[in-house]
């Protein structure tokens, strides 16, 4: 409903810029490197691949997002022989997060967004970001967090900003909704698509720069994701917790080209794409 | 002379292709072995919630044979973790889960605990078997899925028998119910 206008706006823009300026089409661009993708809900299950692997039923529940087919037995080639449910339908990637339930009735999230970035390191660094490698699994977040400081992921509400973020549940104004931001590690170590702890083979910039352990730059890739739930969160829990124990899983499976023409448009040469990886 | 040079230039150009090329993808065998790993870590953490619920038994049981069951199941369940323990020591592998500390599906949560703690006699036994019975259900779906995916053989071989004494357990405490 909100986005209407200002779509209105763009394609007035960029209709008076192809007649006026037709030389410079690209004019109206952002400068701001990303690109999404938006996955909802797909399926529910108390599977973890990426922890629990061939294990069903050994993890808490899931709320699944992108790949239709993510169960405990997933690999590379089941999540590619299968389809997705985000906008782009061509980013066939798994995503899950631990489900949300209030008053132990699971809530199903409004919207999760994926945004893939290139904020976090220097410029020169966002010049060279790299795909994230095909296969690559990271776990983020600390689902064993046992105070709010042990946390990375940050709760807050979606249109009501004065409402200061927290690493647990924060109470959020009637008629706004719930949300939670968790950003993952963007410096890959070159050499793994996974490691016995499933994060060690990634690690978070430091100084705005990858260490030398984990000398890749790839894009930061930052899950946002909203409930329409709001007031006393006392009822509220994660299957894995209390709000604390947010944590995010992806199972990179983009096709190369997709992920590449992406990274190469939107990430390093800067500029904020929609999900169909062309400028916005 | 010209076609060894161009041989050499070959050979030389061969040799500085490696170096180039990123380092292969080669999976370290915590990352091969990853479910044999998670089959470890999580009998490891489900057995360690049982014995909360284990420790309870003997001042609060009315039957008997659960109070036998449980200090059996406490003594093996003790010796499975040291294995359970020395296997991932030995792979190299975290001894903790990224969920250590959760309520794991089969686990009696902090409530159920609770509650246990505060019955006794009759009810307490209720509360007992079905709590036991989780447990030892999830311990053996776990063992069977390991079964079927695991890739060392020490490992397999310990859940071979974690599977056939948890079907065993859930045997007896079926048994139990007949009068």
């Amino acid at each position: 409903m909100k986005r209407a206008p200002l779509r209105i706006t763009v394609a007035a823009l960029m209709f008076a810029t192809s007649t006026i300026v037709t030389a410079s089409p690209a004019v109206a661009i952002i400068k701001v490197a990303e690109f999404p993708a938006e996955c909802p809900l797909s399926h529910r299950l108390p599977d973890d691949p990426i922890v629990f692997p061939n294990l069903p039923g050994g993890s808490h529940m899931h709320d699944f997002m992108g790949n239709r087919s993510t169960n405990a037995f997933s690999t590379l080639s089941s999540l590619q022989a299968a389809t997705s449910n985000c906008n782009p339908s061509i980013d066939i990637s798994s995503y899950w997060i631990p489900t949300l339930y209030n008053n132990n009735v699971a809530v199903a999230p409004s919207s999760a967004t994926f945004y893939y970035l290139g904020e976090g390191v220097r410029a020169d660094i966002t010049a060279r970001i790299q795909p994230f490698p095909l296969g690559l699994r990271i776990v983020a977040g600390n689902a064993a967090a046992t105070g709010p400081t042990g946390s990375r992921a940050r709760w807050s509400c979606l249109h009501a900003g004065q409402v200061p973020p927290s690493g647990n549940f924060v109470t959020c104004p009637a008629g706004t909704r719930l949300e939670s931001y968790l950003d993952f590690p963007q410096c890959w170590n070159g050499r793994d698509l996974d490691s016995p702890d499933h994060k060690s083979h990634m690690a978070y910039p430091v100084n705005a720069a990858c260490p030398s352990t984990h000398p890749v730059p790839v894009p930061k890739l930052r899950q946002v994701v909203r409930w329409p739930v709001s007031g006393d969160p006392s009822g509220f829990r994660l299957a894995s917790g209390n709000g604390y124990s947010m944590h995010g899983d992806f199972f990179n499976a983009w096709p190369v080209a997709a992920l590449a023409q992406r990274v190469r448009d939107c990430i390093n040469a800067i500029v904020k794409c929609g999900a169909n990886g062309q400028p916005i | 002379m010209w076609t060894r040079i161009a041989a050499l230039l070959c050979v030389l150009a061969a040799c500085s292709t490696p170096s180039k090329a990123p380092p292969p993808a080669a999976p370290s065998p915590a990352v091969v072995a990853g479910t044999d790993i998670a089959w470890a870590q999580l009998t490891l953490a489900l057995n360690e919630r049982a014995f909360q619920i284990l420790s309870l038994v003997p001042d609060r049981a009315a039957d008997p044979r659960l109070v036998t069951l449980a200090a059996e199941l406490t003594s093996s369940h003790t010796n499975e973790n040291v294995q359970l323990n020395a296997l991932l020591r030995r792979i190299g592998a975290p001894v903790e889960n990224p969920h250590t500390g959760h309520d794991m599906p089969g686990m009696a949560t902090a409530g159920e605990v609770a509650s246990m703690s505060a019955a006794r006699g009759v009810a307490f036994d209720q509360l007992f078997v079905e709590s036991l019975g989780k447990h030892l259900t999830q311990c053996e779906n776990l063992a069977q899925s390991m079964l079927q995916a695991g890739k060392l053989p020490d490992a397999l071989a310990l859940a071979a028998a974690i599977e056939s004494a948890r079907r065993q357990a859930l045997t007896r405490l079926a048994a139990r119910g007949a009068p």
